[in-house]
């Protein structure tokens, strides 16, 4: 009568007993949602959506998303790449929308930002989601989760926002943490509403975005800190999920659109700290972003799914800052190490240290009006 | 009767190699997937099913026994040692990039291709050797039996204590191959005999070898980890795998252990170091007396401060060594400093053994509770422990990673180990600056505060400046993780993390598969969500199984019922060596040699019960049922002895409890194997399905109870669940009409 029995099976018992196996095992994870063992969780009250305007109508309700170069074609209830777009009814929302996951009020350095305003604090807010998926990604707690399954999240309207930049006495919001991108008509909606009233927005992005909604973006802001995160193609699809031609695009329009720019490189060891590439970006840099625009060269800890990799060497970020400088970049820092020398900003001129800093703290800054206090050189930024 | 006799080598290298096998590769899982209990619980799984799978299939398969044997042997010795090679290199097959850890899902699909052929020949070994004495007639089933048990003994014995001190993985299979060839020589006549000899000098050739081959295979894996990464030293202790490798362009040097990133050279790496000594002296007013587990390369640093002594524990020797072998300048000087005291102990037993009021701060840098043995320096048993050590104001310091604003995963594993904390300690702190503090007087992080001590001890550092301390304990960031702390503390469940109950376990490796990938999600889901209801579901499914047997089948044979007590037996014995190993894990930890010997005696156990079973004649249902209530008591026996260490503090007696409990339920399981084979009249055929089904009961204890359990619901649910199943089980094959 079966496997353990001398009496084998004829074939009709054996296909039954194969057959009772099949249904046994494709009924599990019914059997799992019966018992409770499979459960999605889901905040309905952070859910808060506006209708996105760079997106496209297709054929079968689908409809495509006109914001990053990734153009996600979405079917009804179906999510975008970056996780805040989804398809409702043939029409495109984003649910990254007056429900921030962070709300903090931070140095300006940590942006980093290191010629706009040095020593003011902001009131940065960031909003889950992110349309890239870089594998070091610091803040992979919120950029890589739908903003609506966020614990941490948060409802903050306009006016909320206003509120909290009067009670901390603040002149600077700031969109950092995750990717502005994706929050994108929320910074208009805020930003149309603060900068009339004096205060300054500011971004830290990827910059991974089309041309129109850059525009759009760059509207809306006066600063802007970009995360040029290698410079081959390879890295950026290997790391990041993306492709690097659209950031230098859009870092080439950051610039004529004359908004304050920094660019930061995280020098990832074995991924992009080859002399030869960091060469070739800090030509690339002088030739459209100008000698004057700040780099910064920060450093790798293990982080995210690269857990198993070491931290960069000092001696390749101090390599690459020699470079920079040798390629006749004028202001170039290292970061997320401290204290060092290249933490701080010196006169192109004459050399002299302007701004000391250490870590997130500014311990002194010499400039005047935006001059070396020794030979009078202008240091382009935004100083008051 | 001579050649007979000779036979009997090869039976017991049957156990031998089957016991080397599975040290060998459970040893290279651990450094090449980050093992933990999980993979562990679900490989082994796996493991016993290719085990039964490979004794089921050879029982049925008709062979000729000596070509067969030749022919197993053959493979699967050639295999060994390219297993242990392809297991080294299997990351540069997972397409994954480099510095990222293979997801638990991938690692289990890997290992079990790799290793299922090979488990698979040593199940069919168990068959093919019992056709082989069935044709040659030298011993009853049951003596072969005892034979491979007292194989996988000898084995686990040896290995444990004596060759993996000394030896490394190539030189240890070629050993295994030696001695199964040299069997093959003794108990083999003919051609065959000559090959086997042949076989055999080759093993001893390739001995000669074993050192390059396994340097090569080494230099494999690490290019395998990161194809740019150059291996300048590589070093095996029992506690695990230390490599020193260089980046390329760089003079910076990066150690990893067991196959992880775990920290670069302090010369190459001055800042991180000042940040994390200044830090965490500055937590106390006026320190003099520190403990230190692990992290020595921060020693230099925490010299500048003015210090009466430091005391450092590292578990493993060989680390000590590597470091002294590795670091130079001021950071090889520190260690020799007359105020530092460097010891090799387990960081808990030296904590155990420590005077009360000793020290000011005490400062642990165990790796994430990612498994059994570091989570033991995460309990609130250890904790109260390092209480006691600590003088009045003392601080303990936790080495824990809290981000701000950080979302479910990480700020539930933190907040298990907050409260487990709060209960030993009148104030905690989790701070942006990676560290968790605990005291019972109030602890100051302001960082004004912070840079007035550092200033008053006047300690001048190259590498850190008190301005720092707003950065690492920004007053923003730090308020942030006190509100997200806060709000999820609303929701969560009080979870403490105790030694019988490791909670924080699982909620670690939830935080380490979203940090590896979200491929495992669904399974973490799944392990997260299971509960004694869901047992006790399948028992009463058992049970009604049997009912309906009964009710509907007219005649079952008698086969039937002793199958699934032995199966029943075989989940009995599973499930109390993986709680006796808890015991052991939580009390001892990474002691490999203490697992040997409680593998050595649950196989002792094995043995004796066997043969006692067979002395004593016992061929009934009636010695069987009173086997397996034996066996249903004895599922109770690990929950007593955690609590009974804890309250009279006798390791040796901890221990000997958990070699003797091992032991008598090895011979449980030796018993009822004996029994229920002479039940089922001592065939061959029975011999390989018995053994089979007792290990498909065993895959069944292993899933149960090392898979979902135990992690998750702790010692004392495990045990009533397993009682539940036990019970369904007994009752269900009492149920069942018996007619021979």
């Amino acid at each position: 009568m079966g496997l353990f029995d001398d009496v084998p099976l004829n074939r009709r018992e054996f296909i039954k007993a194969i057959l009772k196996g099949g249904v046994a095992v494709s009924s599990l994870p019914l059997a799992l949602k019966l018992l409770g063992i499979l459960e999605e969780p889901a905040y309905a009250e952070l859910v808060q959506k506006m209708l996105v305007p760079h997106s496209r109508p297709l054929d079968n309700n689908r409809v495509q998303c006109l914001v990053c170069p990734f153009n996600c074609i979405l079917k009804i209830k179906e999510r975008s790449q970056c996780f805040t777009k989804q398809n409702d009814d043939g029409k495109l929302f984003t649910y990254a929308y007056h429900n921030p996951c962070i709300i903090s009020v931070d140095p300006v350095e940590k942006m980093p930002l290191h010629h706009y305003l040095p020593g003011s604090q902001t009131l940065t807010l960031a909003i889950g989601g992110c349309n890239l998926h870089c594998l070091y990604c610091q803040n992979w707690q919120q950029s890589q989760k739908k903003p609506d399954e966020l614990k941490m999240a948060a409802k903050m309207d306009k006016d909320e926002t206003l509120s909290a930049l009067k009670k901390k006495e603040l002149k600077i919001l700031a969109f950092n943490y995750t990717e502005p991108v994706v929050m994108l008509e929320w910074i208009i909606e805020l930003s149309k509403f603060v900068r009339p009233k004096g205060y300054k927005v500011v971004i830290g992005t990827a910059l991974y975005i089309n041309a129109e909604p850059l525009k759009a973006l760059l509207d809306a802001v006066d600063g802007v800190v970009v995360g040029l995160k290698g410079f081959t193609e390879e890295f950026y699809k290997k790391v990041t999920g993306g492709t690097l031609k659209p950031v230098l695009d859009g870092l080439v329009k950051v610039k004529e659109e004359k908004k304050h720019l920094e660019v930061v490189n995280l020098v990832v060891p074995t991924y992009n700290d080859k002399e030869e590439d960091i060469k070739r970006m800090c030509e690339w840099f002088v030739k459209n972003l100008g000698a004057e625009t700040p780099l910064h060269f920060s450093r790798f800890e293990p982080m995210y799914k690269l857990q198993n990799l070491p931290r960069t060497p000092l001696k390749t970020l101090e390599t690459a800052h020699k470079m920079a400088k040798d390629c006749g970049i004028k202001f170039v820092y290292i970061d997320n190490l401290a204290p060092h020398p290249a933490n701080d900003t010196y006169c192109p001129k004459c050399n002299k240290p302007l701004i000391k800093r250490v870590g997130l703290r500014i311990l002194e800054n010499s400039l005047k009006e935006g001059k070396c206090s020794q030979c009078g050189e202008s240091i382009p930024g935004v100083w008051r | 009767m001579a050649g007979n006799r000779r036979s009997f080598s090869l039976f017991f290298s049957v156990g031998f190699v089957a016991q080397t096998a599975q040290i060998l590769i459970f040893r290279e899982i651990f450094l090449n997937f980050q093992g933990n209990e999980l993979s562990f619980g679900i490989t082994f799984s796996i493991w016993l099913l290719f085990l039964a799978s490979g004794a089921l299939v050879f029982s049925v398969v008709k062979t000729r026994p000596s070509t067969t044997l030749f022919a197993l042997f053959s493979i699967l010795l050639a295999y060994l040692p390219i297993c242990v090679h392809l297991l080294r290199i299997s990351k540069s097959w997972t397409a994954l990039p480099q510095g990222q850890m293979i997801p638990l899902f991938k690692a289990v699909i890997y290992t079990s291709s790799l290793v299922g052929p090979l488990v698979f020949i040593c199940g069919a070994l168990f068959s093919s050797v019992l056709k082989y004495n069935e044709e040659e007639k030298i011993v009853s089933p049951t003596r072969i039996y005892i034979l491979d048990a007292l194989g996988n003994l000898f084995a686990g014995l040896l290995f444990s204590f004596v060759f993996s001190l000394f030896l490394n993985h190539f030189q240890l299979s070629f050993i295994a191959m030696g001695v199964c060839f040299f069997s093959l020589v003794l108990s083999l006549s003919g051609a065959k005999q000559v090959s086997a000899f042949f076989l055999l000098l080759a093993t001893c050739g390739l001995l000669l070898f074993a050192s390059s081959l396994e340097r090569l295979s080494e230099e494999a894996r690490f290019r395998a980890i990161n194809p740019q990464l150059t291996l300048l030293d590589i070093n095996h202790s029992p506690y695990g795998e230390t490599a020193v490798v260089r980046l390329p362009n760089s003079e910076q040097i990066d150690f990893y252990i067991n196959g992880n990133y775990y920290f670069s050279f302090s010369e190459s790496d001055p800042y991180r170091i000042a940040v994390q000594a200044h830090t965490l002296l500055s937590l106390h007013p006026a320190p003099s007396k520190i403990l230190l587990l692990g992290n020595l390369t921060i020693i230099s640093e925490i010299l500048l401060h003015p210090l009466e002594r430091i005391d450092t524990v590292e578990l493993d020797p060989f680390l000590i060594r590597m470091f002294k072998r590795h670091l130079s300048g001021r950071e090889r000087l520190a260690l020799d400093d007359p105020r530092v005291s460097l010891n090799t102990a387990d960081p808990r037993a030296y904590v155990a053994d420590a005077p009360s009021g000793e020290y000011d701060i005490v400062a642990s840098y165990a790796a994430e509770p990612l498994t059994l043995s570091s989570n033991r320096l995460f309990t609130e048993q250890f904790f109260a422990e390092v209480k006691r050590i600590l003088r009045p104001g003392g601080v303990f310091v936790l080495s824990l990673t809290v981000e701000p604003d950080a979302q479910s995963e990480m700020v539930e594993r933190t907040l298990c180990i907050l409260n487990t904390l709060k209960r030993v300690f009148a104030h905690t702190r989790s701070t942006p600056a990676h560290l968790t503090a605990a005291s019972d007087s109030p602890i100051l992080i302001e960082p004004a505060t912070l840079a007035e001590r550092y200033k008053s001890r006047a300690v001048k550092s190259a590498y850190f400046d008190p301005a720092l301390y707003d950065t690492f304990f920004n007053p923003s960031e730090q308020e942030r993780i006190d509100e997200a702390l806060r709000r999820f503390a609303k929701e969560a469940k009080t979870t403490i993390n105790r030694d019988e109950n490791p909670v924080a376990v699982v909620k670690s490796l939830r935080l380490y598969q979203v940090l590896s990938s979200d491929e495992d999600r669904t399974l973490y889901q799944i392990l997260g969500s299971i509960k004694p209801i869901h047992i006790a579901i399948g028992a009463v499914f058992l049970l009604l199984c049997g009912v309906v047997l009964r009710v509907v089948k007219k005649t079952v044979f008698i086969s039937y019922s002793v199958y699934i007590s032995v199966f029943t037996c075989g989940l009995f014995g599973m499930a109390e060596s993986i709680m006796v190993l808890l015991i052991l894990q939580s009390t001892v930890g990474a002691a490999y040699s203490l697992v040997g010997a409680l593998s050595g005696a649950f196989m002792f156990g094995l043995a004796g019960g066997a043969e006692i079973a067979l002395k004593w004649n016992l061929n009934t249902k009636k010695p069987l049922s009173i086997l397996l209530l034996l066996s249903i008591t004895l599922i109770f026996c690990p929950i007593f002895i955690l609590p009974l260490y804890h309250l009279l503090k006798l390791r040796m007696l901890m221990l000997l409890s958990l070699l003797l409990l091992s032991t008598l339920s090895g011979g449980v399981v030796g018993a009822v194997y004996r029994t229920a084979l002479a039940i089922l009249k001592d065939s061959p055929k029975s011999a390989s399905r018995v053994y089979a089904v007792d290990l498909l009961g065993a895959t069944a204890g292993s899933i149960v109870v090392g898979c979902a359990l135990l992690l998750t619901q702790g010692i004392l649910v495990c045990a009533v669940s397993v009682f539940l199943l036990l019970t369904a089980c007994i009752i269900c094959a009492f149920l069942i009409p018996r007619t021979s």
